[in-house]
């Protein structure tokens, strides 16, 4: 039986009025934990109509530069789909490893096999490409929540209008782009709203938009287990969680951070006036 | 019976009777009556005021004590059987100045009491206060071994168990949410309350039902000699109560209201989009009663309370609570005192999402109805056997979800769910000459799950078989005999030891997305997946007075096993879920510690001091492997100082000061980019502290009449005096100068808070 989380998303609002109150944020110093054992991070995609990708990395220490030393280099890195195709990729820059032949067909399965150096076990995935969804209308007005003193507060709303299809059980992942460069990414189930003409508004205190600016949605049709990864970095989950800070459920074997996505995509674009 | 061997030929008679005072005939529950011309016999007053003490034939003096009120001596001649009702006077309203009395009323000694503490509403009137507000549930965070969860939100921890642990109850009802503005203020106006008891640890038997601790807050019973008029006005919020008699001396009345006006306040914000917000909450005591005759009192209680925060066109958010109880005292014979009541809870909470281009809206609510009779026996002279049983019934509504045909989400219904509880319960006191004081006991429960539909099975989150259950009979019931012991040895006057060890059970479970507690937490029962929390605890204590009693000293160590604890998978979804059960982890807590309590129960200096130094763990299967982490909650040292200083009767200095260790958090240990973004790695649960907590709160009340019927008085209250910036939360991000370089940010609530109060009596 499958998770449900989409209602949690209603509660934002409340949680927001919890913090009514003025609160206030400073900078401290802070003595950080040292990293003990470097752990391996994966990051696969296999978008419909394209080429998958996997980038291997490590954790570094939370004060270092970033990322250069921490790309892993010469993986053997191996995706094949259920019609019989496999490929290992090629590593076209250190740490990144690009398919040249398998590109993502939706309602196929794509197995990830990945062998490093740093790691003892072989690390893989499976994941299942669902059917895109289009976004029906895309708008961006600005916020009418209540400006409170001290409390930031969403400077404008985008909504994005799309009919979910009745007949699957769906996730989504919309990935923001302002003038072509990535803002953020929410994501969303259709456990309530099955089958139903949605808005949804994608809620963003950090958003700045301006007159002139092009703003992108590319909408993901995303599996169940890379919906449960994304939403762990969810502002609504980090509010939920409060201080209880975990890494994210991955859908990956063998490592512990990361996820590996097979997914397909539509997008729309507007210019904010 | 008989475990002390006098001479049985003797003829004995029983005096009894009620305890009150004399100013407005409230009853005074756990006053003491010893007899001077025998040592080491005595009775306390019961939860009404009633006592009845069996001695051979004789003269002797009974001593009637009672914290806060004068000693009385009364010489009786025990001939025939007695009823006596002793009217003792307060202290604080006595008319003669007697400043110092040279013999202090003892309640910890020759009490068999460990992890027990009481506060009258009136010891705490000069406390400090937040926004202006006296607060029950925030005092007794003073005490060592309780503490609030952080600032600004509910909860308490009772020795290491989390908030949904503590049983709290007005007038012997169940609260199920007792917060008001999601956690600033409790739901008890203190101008309604006479007293909270606070088990920490054994709690009696005629109470179960949750496995950290009892919170047993009774109202007044109302003035029954004279009208009387309290209220205060403060910053955000106003009281007023008014109490009387019905029928002088045998029956009166209580009523009581508050009411925020935070709302107001924000009509005053220069913002016009925030001065059509709702932000409020009220609540309304009443409570009546009346003596019948001699042996039939009836008790009439009720509360309703109901917060109300909305921001039109986007949400509103209201919950509440109503309860009602009846309670019919009745004394059978001298030596039994029966009570027999009926309860009712109602909690809900009703979400409503005003989006275009339709609303839809959460609601929930937990009922509870509740059938209790118990017999007190004062059987001999040093014999007490409690008797008694109750059963309850519970219905939950989980969220359910209220949607128009073209609302943007589809309704979902659950399916209620309903369950029984009976318990059936007795204890003994006795006791032996040689100053031992033993209690034991045993709690009987048994609770059954009904209700007809499909239970399922989980396993590590998925179902795995499911049962349709189309008959009456329960789904599943559970059976947990509760054990309980307390010993008490008194050494001397002076110092006892105490011991206990009691088990307790828990059947209906709460079930919060973070450590505080909020009114859209979810409630469960225990069914076929949810086993009942367990827990055992061993205390020991060491309790001594000094000077007459002035100084009260203790020292209290205890072990705490919570089996069956629930913690909730990560990220688990835990609204309108009719799979919530699956989303549940399960394991075990321990918690040890030692709690240290100096009082100054006298003089123009009193207060108190305490110190817990304690440790909390739990071990969950799924949760860091299930070896044993910290818990939230878990604080090394945790510090109290009560200080009041009485300069004369016109000016009253307090202050407290907390001092406490941050709680275990998890901090990250490396990061990672993904997606181009930044991450950190979590990796030990709970192995990070946040800094550490420490809070001045001062008080100064200048009592502006003091003779005549009006009286009337100002409290001054500064919290967080010297500023303290305590953390409520720490995160994490990138330096914008310097991209490689990570800071720490922490978000804190409230710095320092003047308020001020006007007080009034007439």
């Amino acid at each position: 039986m499958k998770t449900i989380r989409t209602i949690q998303k209603i509660f934002l609002p409340i949680l927001i009025l919890t913090y009514v109150v003025t609160s206030c944020t400073e900078t401290i110093e802070f003595e950080f934990n040292p990293v003990v054992k470097p752990e391996i991070v994966v990051e696969g995609h296999v978008p419909a109509l394209g080429y998958a990708e996997v980038i291997l990395s490590k954790t570094t220490e939370i004060n270092s530069n970033y990322p250069q030393d921490n790309l892993i280099k010469n993986a053997l890195v191996a995706i094949e789909d259920n019609s019989g195709i496999s490929e290992t990729l090629a590593e076209v820059s250190p740490g990144h490893y690009r398919s040249n032949k398998i590109q993502g067909i939706p309602g196929l399965t794509y197995k990830l096999t990945i062998q490093t150096k740093e790691s003892q076990t072989v690390i893989n995935s499976m994941d299942v490409m669902p059917e895109p969804v289009s976004i029906n209308r895309l708008r961006a007005r600005r916020s009418i929540l209540p400006e409170v003193e001290g409390v930031k507060m969403p400077d404008w709303e985008v909504i994005v209008e799309y009919t979910d299809p009745a007949n699957e059980v769906n996730y989504y992942r919309f990935v923001e782009y302002v003038n072509g460069k990535v803002i953020a990414s929410y994501v969303e189930d259709d456990k309530l709203n099955n089958g139903k003409d949605n808005k949804s508004f994608l809620t963003n205190f950090d958003r700045q938009l301006a007159p002139g600016d092009t703003l992108t949605i590319e909408m993901q049709s995303i599996s169940e287990a890379v919906y449960n990864y994304f939403y762990s970095f969810s502002y609504l989950n980090q509010l939920v969680q409060g201080t209880v800070k975990t890494n994210p459920i991955t859908n990956i074997d063998g490592a512990e951070l990361g996820y590996f996505s097979a997914y397909a995509a539509t997008k729309k674009s507007i210019v904010i006036e | 019976m008989c475990f002390v061997p006098t001479i049985l030929s003797q003829t004995k008679y029983t005096i009894n009777g009620v305890v009150t005072d004399v100013t407005n005939g409230e009853t005074l529950p756990g006053a003491t009556i010893t007899v001077e011309e025998l040592p080491g016999v005595g009775t306390a007053s019961n939860a009404y005021g009633y006592f009845a003490l069996t001695l051979p034939e004789g003269s002797y003096t009974l001593k009637i004590q009672y914290i806060g009120y004068q000693t009385i001596n009364f010489p009786v001649n025990i001939n025939q059987n007695l009823y006596w009702n002793f009217k003792i006077e307060s202290i604080a309203t006595s008319i003669q100045e007697i400043e110092v009395t040279t013999y202090h009323p003892d309640n910890r000694i020759h009490t068999n009491n460990i992890g027990v503490e009481k506060i009258q509403i009136s010891e705490i009137k000069n406390i400090p206060v937040f926004f202006g507000e006296r607060d029950i549930l925030k005092t007794i965070t003073l005490k060592p071994g309780i503490t609030s969860v952080r600032d600004g939100q509910s909860g308490i921890h009772v020795r290491g168990g989390n908030n949904s642990q503590n049983l709290v109850l007005l007038d012997e009802t169940t609260v199920y949410y007792p917060y008001h503005l999601l956690g600033f203020f409790s739901t008890f106006n203190s101008e309604a309350i006479k007293d909270i008891t606070i088990y920490k640890g054994t709690a009696p038997t005629s109470y179960g039902g949750r496995i950290s601790s009892v919170m047993d807050i009774r109202m007044k019973d109302g003035n029954n000699q004279s009208f009387e008029v309290n209220g205060s006005l403060g910053l955000i919020a106003s009281n007023l109560s008014v109490e009387g008699p019905i029928v002088k001396e045998r029956g009166s009345f209580l009523v009581a209201g508050r009411r925020t006006y935070v709302d107001m306040l924000l009509k005053m914000t220069k913002d016009p989009e925030l001065s059509n917000k709702t932000l409020n909450f009220y609540d309304l005591n009443a409570k009546v009663n009346f003596t019948i005759n001699r042996k039939n009192r009836i008790f009439l209680s009720a509360y309703t309370g109901r917060d109300a925060l909305r921001i039109p066109n986007h949400v509103g958010v209201s919950w509440g609570n109503q309860i009602v109880s009846f309670k019919w005292n009745h004394i059978w014979h001298d030596k039994v005192f029966s009570n027999t009541s009926v309860h009712y809870s109602d909690f809900d909470y009703m979400v409503d999402f005003e989006f275009e281009p339709s609303t839809f809206s959460l609601y929930s609510e937990l009922k509870d109805l509740c059938f209790k009779h118990e017999f007190q026996f004062f059987l001999g002279k040093n014999n007490r056997l409690n008797l008694g049983f109750d059963l309850k019934s519970y219905n939950i509504t989980p969220g359910q979800l209220i949607a128009e045909e073209d609302a943007i989400i589809h309704p979902v219904k659950i399916k209620d769910k309903t369950a029984r509880e009976r318990s059936v319960y007795f204890s003994n006191e006795i006791k032996t000459s040689s100053n031992w004081i033993i209690n034991f006991g045993i709690r009987f429960n048994f609770f059954s799950v009904y209700g007809i539909g499909t239970y399922y099975i989980y396993t590590d989150g998925l179902v795995t078989d499911s049962l349709k259950h189309i008959a009456k009979s329960p789904v599943k019931t559970y059976f947990n005999p509760e054990r309980r012991v307390n010993i008490t040895h008194v050494i001397d006057n002076k110092q006892s030891v105490k011991m206990a060890y009691s088990n307790h059970s828990q059947n209906i479970h709460k079930i919060s997305s973070s450590d505080a507690s909020l009114p859209i937490d979810i409630w469960l029962m225990s069914s076929t997946n949810v086993k009942p929390e367990i827990s055992d605890q061993f205390t020991a204590g060491y309790f001594r007075n000094f000077h007459q009693n002035m100084y009260q000293f203790s020292a209290e160590t205890y072990f705490k096993w919570m089996h069956d604890a629930i913690d909730l998978r990560t990220g688990g979804n835990i609204k309108a879920n009719e799979h919530i059960e699956g989303e549940l982890l399960f394991g075990h807590g321990r918690s040890y510690g030692l709690e240290l309590l100096l009082k100054k129960t006298t003089g123009k200096l009193h207060g108190w001091l305490g110190y817990n130094l304690s440790r909390t763990e739990l071990s969950i299967i799924g949760i860091n492997e299930g070896a044993w982490y910290p818990a939230r909650q878990d604080m090394t040292n945790d510090i109290s100082v009560v200080g009041l200083y009485d300069f004369s009767d016109k000016w009253t200095l307090s202050a407290t000061w907390v001092y406490q260790t941050g709680n275990a958090v998890t901090f990250p240990s490396g990061k990672y980019e993904i997606n181009g973004e930044v991450r950190y790695n979590y990796d030990k649960r709970n192995a990070n502290r946040m800094p550490d907590y420490h809070r001045l709160d001062v008080g100064l009340t200048w009592n502006l009449n003091t003779k005549g019927r009006y009286k009337s008085s100002l409290n001054f209250s500064v919290y967080n005096a010297y500023a303290r910036k305590n953390a409520f939360s720490i995160d994490f991000k990138q330096d914008p100068a310097n991209p490689d370089q990570t800071i720490a940010v922490m978000t804190y609530l409230f710095t320092i808070i003047p308020s001020i109060t006007y007080n009034f009596h007439f």
